[in-house]
């Protein structure tokens, strides 16, 4: 039988289905009976799901330089490219 | 913007779209400042960052679409961050899970029979949209994640925000996905740590 801090060290590989079968049992046996187990995973799984859902956040200003900088270095890709079909 | 077909969006680049630009730098730019950072350091991350950058606008009319645009421009952050620590003559060494430091859900949580000593408390929040609309929440899983070993952060990021797989997580930093998993792990116990600090009520 699997201790409650192996289930707290299995619960990723549960969440993202990751286990072997056996060990996949193992653990819904466990999560069964015990109701500390399942409310770790059920946190653990509202961990992983709010992560999912966050957001990048970059810095509005720092986007602004960044899409200039690559914006230019397009542009001169572009018209190195026509300077060759040129020639 | 948001649900752009991936070719469409390629092609918005190519022609010099700004809001294709804008687009790709929101999306994408914290990812590749993870990857460059658990490789190079925070030091010379950025600059790590704008080489591939370039790299990325000169090589984007021979993508192929064998991996998904945020996959192969990830790959292109990692190597310029290796090639660079070749330069330098540094080595690389991604994050070793048998280390001791942050080990999990901390030792005492747990009773020497392995049982819970202290059980996890109880959370008023129960769903994912909950959670991140509070701000303070959110403001302290962002702090958390700024708080991981580089190499946690970047895991974490590709999996959780960006959904990579694992996969892919590891040939992008270069790491076996044993190692990776369990780095993952204990980015994520950190996490769940920090919500739990948080929403913190015991209920034994």
């Amino acid at each position: 039988m699997l201790s409650c801090k192996e289930i707290s060290h299995l619960s990723s590989d549960y969440i993202d289905n990751n286990l072997s079968l056996s060990k996949r049992l193992q653990m819904k046996m466990h999560l069964f009976m015990c109701k500390k187990c399942r409310s770790f995973v059920k946190q653990m799984r509202l961990t992983i799901d709010s992560l999912k859902q966050m957001t990048p956040t970059a810095d509005e200003a720092l986007i602004d330089q960044q899409v200039k900088v690559l914006l230019k270095v397009n542009a001169e890709q572009v018209a190195k490219a026509d300077k060759q079909n040129r020639i | 913007m948001e649900n752009i077909d991936e070719q469409d969006l390629i092609k918005l680049l190519l022609s010099g779209d700004e809001k294709a630009y804008r687009h790709v730098v929101k999306n994408y730019h914290n990812s590749m400042h993870y990857v460059a950072r658990s490789i190079v350091g925070t030091a010379i991350a950025d600059e790590v960052v704008q080489e591939a950058w370039v790299s990325v606008i000169k090589a984007l009319p021979r993508f192929e679409g064998r991996s998904s645009l945020k996959t192969w421009i990830l790959r292109i952050v990692s190597n310029s961050a290796k090639s660079r620590l070749r330069k330098e003559s540094r080595h690389f060494s991604a994050g070793n899970a048998n280390d001791m430091e942050a080990l999990n859900i901390p030792d005492e949580r747990f009773s020497e029979n392995g049982h819970w000593a202290s059980p996890p408390s109880h959370w008023n929040i129960a769903s994912p949209d909950a959670l991140i609309a509070e701000e303070e929440l959110n403001a302290v899983i962002r702090q958390t994640i700024d708080k991981l070993p580089e190499i946690q952060q970047a895991i974490i990021s590709l999996r959780d925000m960006d959904g990579l797989s694992m996969e892919e997580i590891c040939k992008i930093l270069e790491i076996s996905e044993s190692n990776s998993r369990v780095l993952l792990h204990r980015a994520r116990s950190k996490i769940w740590q920090a919500i739990e600090k948080h929403q913190g009520k015991p209920t034994c």
